[in-house]
């Protein structure tokens, strides 16, 4: 009977103690700068991948088990990017708060609409994404739907403070769509036209109206044979493409050589907070790209 | 612009769609506010208030006029994306501006929670469980038995699927043959699909508790539970081989247990009937095996490891517990700086089937990734072995003076070392040993018993030419103090050209 009295005092000692800030865990930085932005010091996050690696091709770490067995929410992008690794990571963690479906798992794909929905579906052509590219994270006001969802998410699982977070994500938005158009002016009036390694930048053209002229990978994830490249080459002699935008987790060995033929300018461009140096948080992370595309940033 | 800021839907379990509206003037649908009316009005301090039920009626019929506007609104977007085909940074003639017509349509598929399929899909296709397959040809050769063969060593298909919040289930069908270079022969020509797996297993249990009951790989060595076509090299190591005989198949039951603790560790624990698929090493020499429930001896080279067979199936009938094989792991990684893992277990098994067998083993593999920004990484694992058996001796086997009891042992291990650059290429080294001290048939010694030592050196390169399609070459030179090939050598040269391929989502467990 004492045990019973002083498991039932455990119990309730924990939910007292449960105003501890959230346990957030998401996959990529992007996310969790997000998360910071909107939760404060009311919640505690970190991302799975570091930013530097190929989104698709991260590597598995144990603390990835044991941070996702503690967390109150999971917060991915959706859309398949995580489809390498999150089922495993889950699937080990037994953390039945973070079932897909159940509150404290949140796809921030389900917001928006997706781009380069495959036609048809089949491996011969290539990595396909089903449901539409994942990388929206490089379309800022894609992004604040996708911030307007963390901030509800995070009020649901911690209503004490959801007029903090409330007013967190409304800020964050309104910083969003801000600096959406001061990139837009950035780029305004310049016919942008480019060649990029991978094809994660449909968002980005979309949004600030650029145009993509070919890939160096001729389908998604496959590298260019011999044949592919001369004929890449050719075609961005013949159309004049000025710029490579490599994204900085690929080599830059067969970019140099393409740039080296056609005389086009190559970027190397990060894809997601802290891929690069410059791209410490979301909004630098932007400013980077945009600089490398209207004719400034680093090159490789 | 719409009121409605954000939405979410509930699917419901009759597969309708609870639209919730959070706007800026109210987040609470009509029904529910009807309802909590009705029931303050049915409550006699408000029955009682006139004015007071009159205001409450009229703010309900004022939210009505804005979810039946927001419903209004809601429609008129639909209708305008509808009409706007394709995804285009041009504005509509006369109309919003491209980030208007986006931002709507990101609305839009926020507030319908219905992404673009592609394709139609009934309902029933959406529960179909998840199906893949692997296909495993293999071309080898033999220097010193000059033998050349082609060897479709795996097709494999898997379904797994959550049967519901408890459990989750996966059958892998596959015909799998055996790899010896220096015989001719094909095992696959004789063998129908087996059951390679058929388990169920818990996925909501407390704790960090799961529980696998069926026929699965067993938690059991580090490369011992992987399926053949996802080996690091074409074969699997000797050593292991011999020890485990083949990959970890059991039947039983497995508990394993991930602690919820700041460092990461797995320990699991199974009661099975055995654990590989094929004769260990130490009972293909010389111990007498399994007596059935007749009485009847099966003896040392008889075929009493294999799953098939009617006097395999009888052997498992009225078994005494002591006969399962009970078998623990306990595996740990640490990470050593950002990019640096280390992955160490070990493992201890047991079973009393006629004769006793014991099998141990530990191993350890590191992974380094000098470049997050690359595809690079350094693969380097090890693995040491150790089995006995005691029991009666085969009568075969007997020394020509003594006890008829013996022991076999074997022990060894193998190491590996191999680089990717990039994302294509992939090369590798191995070494190998196998010690096997044994009774053996006819050059018994004096004490009746036999030791023997196999050496096996193997160099490979992978390359990978996507995710799913994979050409893999390998050489071994085995040397040994026995006869390693027909033609009575000690050494022998064996070359391999593997080319595998996965088909469909193809999903394998963390394995620690």
């Amino acid at each position: 009977m004492k045990l019973l009295r002083l498991f039932c005092t455990l119990l309730l000692l924990a939910a007292t103690v449960r105003g501890a800030p959230l346990e957030v865990v998401t996959s990529i930085p992007d996310l969790a700068d997000f998360v910071r932005r909107i939760g404060g010091d009311h919640v505690r996050v970190s991302a799975l991948a570091t930013g530097k690696e190929d989104s698709h091709n991260v590597l598995l770490r144990p603390s990835m088990i044991t941070r996702l067995a503690r967390a109150d929410l999971f917060v991915v992008m959706g859309l398949e990017l995580e489809h390498a690794y999150a089922p495993a990571l889950l699937a080990e963690a037994r953390n039945p708060r973070l079932r897909p479906g159940s509150p404290g798992y949140l796809d921030c794909s389900l917001g928006i609409t997706p781009l380069d929905v495959p036609k048809r579906i089949d491996r011969s052509e290539g990595d396909q994404h089903p449901h539409g590219s994942p990388h929206y994270n490089t379309d800022p006001l894609r992004m604040k739907r996708a911030a307007e969802a963390i901030g509800e998410r995070l009020a649901r699982l911690d209503p004490a403070h959801a007029a903090l977070y409330s007013a967190n994500t409304r800020a964050l938005g309104a910083e969003l769509e801000a600096r959406t158009a001061r990139w837009k002016q950035r780029l305004a009036g310049k016919r942008i036209r480019f060649v990029s390694y991978h094809p994660v930048w449909a968002y980005f053209t979309e949004r600030f109206g650029v145009e993509q002229v070919a890939t160096i990978q001729p389908k998604p994830g496959v590298e260019p044979g011999p044949r592919a490249v001369e004929a890449l080459i050719t075609q961005m002699r013949e159309q004049k493409v000025p710029l490579i935008i490599k994204e900085s987790y690929f080599s830059d060995r067969l970019p140099r050589r393409i740039a080296a033929a056609t005389g086009a300018r190559l970027a190397s461009v990060p894809t997601q907070v802290n891929a690069t140096p410059a791209a410490s948080d979301y909004f630098a992370m932007m400013d980077a790209i945009v600089e490398a595309f209207a004719g400034g940033g680093p090159t490789p | 612009m719409a009121a409605v800021v954000t939405a979410h839907s509930f699917p419901t379990c009759c597969g309708a769609t609870f639209l919730h509206h959070g706007t800026t003037h109210s987040p609470i649908p009509l029904k529910i506010i009807l309802s909590v009316a009705l029931l303050c009005a049915a409550t006699p301090a408000f029955a009682d208030n006139d004015r007071e039920l009159k205001a409450l009626r009229e703010e309900v019929a004022a939210l009505a006029q804005t979810v039946k506007t927001l419903q209004t609104q809601l429609h008129t977007q639909e209708n305008r994306w509808a009409n706007f085909n394709a995804p285009t940074t041009a504005a509509l003639p006369g109309s919003a501006s491209a980030d208007e017509v986006a931002a709507l349509r990101d609305e839009v598929a926020a507030l319908r929670n219905d992404r673009p399929a592609p394709g139609q899909r009934s309902t029933t296709g959406l529960f179909n469980p998840d199906i893949s397959g692997a296909v495993d040809f293999i071309t080898s050769y033999s220097k010193e038995a000059n033998q050349w063969n082609f060897t479709l060593r795996n097709v494999e298909l898997m379904v797994q699927q959550n049967i519901d919040t408890y459990a989750r289930a996966v059958v892998t069908l596959n015909a799998e043959s055996e790899l010896v270079p220096t015989e001719n022969r094909d095992l696959f020509e004789h063998t129908s699909i087996n059951v390679e797996e058929a388990f169920i297993e818990t996925t909501s249990l407390p704790g960090g508790l799961q529980l696998r009951a069926g026929q699965f790989f067993a938690d059991f060595s580090r490369l011992g539970k992987v399926h053949s076509h996802d080996l690091p090299f074409v074969d699997r190591p000797p050593s292991l081989d011999a020890i485990l005989g083949g990959e970890t198949q059991a039947r039983g039951f497995e508990l394993n247990w991930v602690p919820p603790t700041q460092h990461y560790f797995r320990l699991s624990a199974g009661l099975v009937d055995k654990i590989g698929h094929e004769r260990p090493i130490t009972n293909r020499l010389g111990l007498a095996a399994v007596v059935d429930e007749h009485g009847h001896d099966h003896e040392a080279g008889e075929d009493h490891g294999h799953d098939h067979g009617e006097a395999a199936f009888r052997q498992r009938e009225n078994r005494p517990f002591k006969s399962l094989t009970a078998y623990v792991r306990g595996a740990t990684l640490f990470e050593l700086g950002q990019q640096t893992i280390l992955r160490v277990g070990a493992d201890y098994a047991q079973n009393s089937q006629g004769t006793k067998r014991q099998i141990a083993s530990a191993d350890a593999k590191l992974e380094w990734q000098p470049d997050p920004a690359s595809y690079d990484l350094l693969e380097a694992g090890a693995e040491g072995l150790w089995t006995r058996e005691h029991g009666t001796l085969a009568d075969d086997a007997l020394p020509p003076t003594g006890s008829p009891n013996g022991s076999a042992t074997a022990w060894g291990g193998y190491a590996y070392a191999q680089y990717r650059f990039g994302k294509r290429w992939q090369p590798g080294l191995r070494v190998d040993y196998l010690h096997t001290d044994t009774y053996a048939e006819g050059t018994a010694n004096a004490n009746g018993r036999e030791s023997a030592n196999l050496w096996t050196w193997s160099t490979y390169l992978s390359y990978h030419l996507s995710e799913t399609n994979r050409l893999r070459f390998q050489l071994n030179y085995v040397t040994s103090d026995r006869q390693v090939a027909p033609n009575g050598s000690r050494d022998d040269l064996q070359a391999f050209l593997q080319w595998t391929v996965l088909f469909g989502p193809h999903k394998h467990p963390f394995m620690p």
